[in-house]
C-alpha cells in the first residue's frame, strides 16, 4: 500500500517523469488514457511522472511501472529505469526485520553459554581441589603408617628404651622417646606447649633406630610447668610426667584395632591427629576441656584422668566424637 | 563432526534447483553458477558395465537429442522436482564441487533450496535427501513463490498483499503473500516445457516436421509472443518431414507460435484468476492497486506483461533480471538466515 511519506516533487528533471510526460504528451494521451492501458490509477501515474514516488508502492514496483510506460509511449525502458535509479529515495530494499522470530533466550545464546562455562569450570576447579586435598591427606597418611610400623621391630629388640637411656646422666632431663607415630603429633604439642625446648642432638642418636628426642635440663626447667606428653609403643607403659595442675589432665588412649585419633586442647592445638595402629598406648596431657575424635571408637579404650572413661554413648555409626574435661561433666 | 569440521571450509550456498536450469548462489559472492539442469551419462558395458558422469550443464545440453546408444543424455528434474534421485545427487555433486574448486577439503556447506510449493512430502524429501547426499550439512527448504517475492524484493514483511507469478521450467507458481506468510499459492505444471512441447506439437500437426527440444526452446525465445498483435518475426527451423523421413527447413513467424502457446497461456491466466477468487478482499484489493509482478524464466516470454495484463485487468510487473529472482530470494534467505528463518518450510 502507499506509504505515508510527504510528497517529493521533483523539478529538476532528475527523474524520469519529464521525459514520460514529454512522450505522453506527444502522442496526445491523457493520464486516464495512460492508467487505463496499464491498468494503473490516474494518480499513479501522475505520481510517475512528477517522480513523486512516495505515494506509489516499492522499487520493483515503481521499475515495473515505469518499464510499461515508456514501452507503451514508445521510449526505451533502459534509460527510464536508470534516471529513476539515481532518484534518491528512501527504503530502496524491502525492510523484512519485521517477520524475523523474536529472540529466546535458548541453550545457544551468548550469556547462556558464558555461564554454563563458567559453571562448569567452578565445579572442575572444586573437584580438583576436593581431589587434591584428599590425595595429599592419603600420602600423610600412608607416610604415618610406614613410619608407624618400621620401628615396631626395634622397638621390641630395644626391650627398655627409656630405661637404656641414661637419664640420669644428662642431669634429670625427662627424655623423651617416642616412636614416629607420635612424633607428629609431639611436634605439634611440643610447638603449642613447650615453645621453648629447643632439640639438642643426643649421642649416640644415630645408633638409635628410633629417633630420640632429648630436652636439656636448663630448658626442661622452664618447662616444669609445661605439659609434657610421652607415648610409649607396644605394650610398655608409659613413663608419665607428673600430672599437671589447673585444668590439665591426663588422657590414656589404648588401641585394640586401628583408629584414627583426633585429640585438641582447649587452645585447639592438636595433640594427636594421625591413626594410631592397634596394641598401642597413647598418653596425652594437654589443657582441659580435651576435643576427641575416634575414627573407630570400637577400638580404642579411653581412660582420662586416671579413670576408664566410656565412649559408647557418643558413637555415631562407627565414630565417636566428645569433649573431655570441660566444666560440668563431659 | 567431520561435516562440522569441514564446514569451516566451505561457503553456505543457496539453490534454485530448476528443471531447465540450476543456479547456485554463494554466500557472499552473488550468483557464480548458471547451468542448465542436464546430465550426459555414459553407460559402460561388458566387463565393467557400470555408469559415469560424463558431462553436466551446459556441456550435457550441448549432447540432448545428439548422443549414441552408450551415452544418455538426462534433465533429472521433470515438472519441478525430482524425476531422477542418483542422477541429481551426481548433479548437484558436481554443482556444488564446481563452486569449491579451490578447496583442499570435501565441501560440506549448509544449502538452502526452493521447491514448488505443491510439491508433495516424497518430494520434498527426495531434494533434502539429494543435497545431503550432495555432501550439504544442513539444507533448508524454501518454497519457490516466497523465494521469488523476496528475490523481487516485494514488501512480504508488510501487512499489504504481494502477488507473484514465477514462470519456469516445470512449474509455474503462484503466490499471494503477506506478513511473511503465504496467503494462497498454486504451482501448475505448464511452464517452458510445456510451451516447448507444445511448439513440437504444432509444426508436427501442421507441417509434418518433427524438431527437437532445442529447437522448440530456440523458437520460443527469439520469436515467441504472448500478445497476438505484437511485431511479426520469424525464423527458419530444421528438423525431420515425418513423411519424407528426411530433414527439411521451413520458416516460422510469431503468429503460428503465439497459436501454439496459446493453451498454455491460457492455463496460466486462469491459475492466476483462481487465485485471485481465493485471495481474501482485502489483500485482493491490494494486489488489484500494486499489481502483479512476475518472475521466472517464462517472463522473458514477449509481451507477456501485455497479454497479462488486458487478461487479468491487473497491472504487471515484470521483474529485472527475471530469470535469477528465485535464487536471489533463496541468497537474502541465505544471508539473513536470523531474520528469515520463519520461511523455510518445516516438515
Amino acid at each position: 500500500m502507499e506509504t505515508e511519506t510527504p510528497h517529493k516533487k521533483s523539478s529538476s528533471g532528475f527523474g524520469p517523469g519529464l521525459a514520460l510526460a514529454k512522450a505522453r504528451a506527444s502522442l496526445g494521451l491523457t493520464h486516464e488514457e495512460v492508467a487505463e492501458r496499464l491498468r494503473l490509477a490516474p494518480r499513479q501515474v501522475q505520481a510517475l511522472e512528477a517522480d513523486d514516488y512516495g505515494h506509489l508502492p516499492g522499487p520493483t514496483y515503481v521499475r515495473g511501472y515505469l518499464r510499461s510506460y515508456a514501452e507503451m509511449v514508445g521510449l526505451a525502458s533502459g534509460p527510464i529505469i536508470e534516471a529513476y535509479s539515481h532518484v534518491p529515495t528512501p527504503n530502496r530494499t524491502a525492510n523484512l526485520d519485521s517477520i524475523a522470530p523474536k529472540e529466546e533466550v535458548t541453550s545457544q545464546h551468548r550469556h547462556v553459554r558464558l555461564a554454563t562455562y563458567a559453571l562448569v569450570a567452578i565445579i572442575i576447579a572444586l573437584a580438583a581441589s576436593w581431589w587434591q586435598g584428599r590425595s595429599r591427606h592419603r600420602v600423610a597418611a600412608t607416610a604415618v603408617r610406614k613410619h608407624a610400623t618400621v620401628p615396631a621391630a626395634p622397638a621390641a629388640s630395644e626391650p627398655v628404651p627409656p630405661q637404656a637411656e641414661p637419664v640420669p646422666q644428662r642431669s634429670a632431663p625427662v627424655s623423651q622417646r617416642s616412636a614416629p607415630v607420635s612424633q607428629r603429633a609431639g611436634s605439634h604439642a611440643a610447638s603449642s606447649m613447650s615453645p621453648t625446648v629447643a632439640p639438642a642432638p643426643v649421642p649416640g642418636h644415630s645408633a638409635q633406630p628410633v629417633p630420640v628426642r632429648v630436652r636439656p635440663a636448663a630448658a626442661l626447667s622452664k618447662t616444669t610447668a609445661a605439659p609434657t606428653r610421652t607415648v610409649v609403643t607396644g605394650s610398655t607403659s608409659a613413663a608419665v610426667a607428673p600430672g599437671a595442675a589447673g585444668g590439665r589432665a591426663l588422657l590414656v588412649l589404648t588401641t585394640t584395632q586401628d583408629c584414627w585419633v583426633d585429640v585438641r586442647d582447649a587452645q585447639g592445638n592438636k595433640l594427636l591427629y594421625e591413626t594410631v595402629p592397634a596394641g598401642r598406648v597413647v598418653t596425652l596431657d594437654g589443657n582441659t576441656p580435651l576435643k576427641v575424635f575416634l575414627g573407630n571408637a570400637a577400638g580404642v579404650q579411653v581412660e582420662f584422668d586416671g579413670k576408664p572413661f566410656n565412649q559408647t554413648p557418643y558413637i555415631r555409626g562407627q565414630v565417636a566424637r566428645f569433649i573431655l574435661g570441660a566444666t560440668g561433666g563431659h | 563432526m567431520f561435516r562440522t569440521l569441514r564446514g569451516f571450509f566451505s561457503s553456505d550456498l543457496a539453490i534454485d534447483l530448476g528443471t531447465a536450469n540450476t543456479l547456485i548462489y554463494v554466500r557472499g559472492k552473488g550468483i557464480v553458477l548458471n547451468e542448465p539442469s542436464v546430465v550426459a551419462i555414459r553407460q559402460e558395458f561388458g566387463a565393467r558395465n557400470s555408469r559415469s558422469v560424463l558431462a553436466v550443464g551446459a556441456e550435457a545440453k550441448r549432447m540432448l537429442g545428439r548422443t549414441p546408444g552408450s551415452i544418455q543424455a538426462i534433465r533429472p528434474m521433470k515438472d519441478g522436482v525430482i524425476a531422477d534421485f542418483t542422477v541429481t545427487g551426481e548433479m548437484l555433486k558436481h554443482f556444488i564441487r564446481k563452486v569449491h574448486e579451490k578447496r583442499l577439503f570435501q565441501p560440506s556447506p549448509r544449502i538452502v533450496i526452493c521447491v514448488p510449493c505443491g510439491s508433495t512430502q516424497v518430494e520434498r524429501r527426495a531434494i533434502r535427501e539429494s543435497a545431503m547426499g550432495a555432501g550439504a550439512r544442513e539444507v533448508y527448504l524454501i518454497e519457490e513463490p516466497m523465494a521469488a517475492a523476496i528475490g523481487a524484493d516485494l514488501p512480504i514483511a508488510d501487512p499489504t498483499g504481494s502477488m507473484v507469478l514465477d514462470i519456469g521450467g516445470g512449474t509455474s507458481e503462484v503466490g499471494v503473500i503477506s506478513l511473511g506468510g503465504i496467503v494462497y499459492s498454486h504451482s501448475l505444471r505448464i511452464a517452458g516445457d510445456k510451451m516447448d512441447e507444445a511448439i513440437i506439437n504444432y509444426v508436427r500437426r501442421k507441417y509434418g516436421l518433427l524438431v527437437g527440444e532445442a529447437t522448440a526452446e530456440k523458437v520460443k525465445k527469439d520469436i515467441g509472443t504472448a500478445w497476438d498483435d505484437s511485431e511479426v518475426r520469424q525464423m527458419e527451423i530444421k528438423g525431420r518431414h515425418i513423411a519424407d523421413g528426411v530433414p527439411r527447413s521451413m520458416v516460422i513467424n510469431s503468429k503460428e507460435v503465439h497459436v501454439a502457446l496459446q493453451e498454455s497461456l491460457t492455463g496460466i491466466v486462469s491459475a492466476i484468476k483462481a487465485a485471485l477468487e481465493q485471495t481474501p478482499p482485502e489483500l485482493a484489493a491490494d494486489i488489484a492497486d500494486k499489481g502483479l509482478v512476475v518472475t521466472g524464466g517464462g517472463a522473458l516470454l514477449r509481451d507477456l506483461d501485455r497479454m497479462l495484463r488486458e487478461a487479468t485487468g491487473l497491472p504487471i510487473v515484470v521483474t529485472e533480471d527475471p530469470l535469477t529472482c528465485v535464487v536471489r530470494g533463496c541468497g537474502r534467505a541465505l544471508e539473513e538466515t536470523e531474520t528469515l528463518s520463519e520461511v523455510f518450510v518445516h516438515e
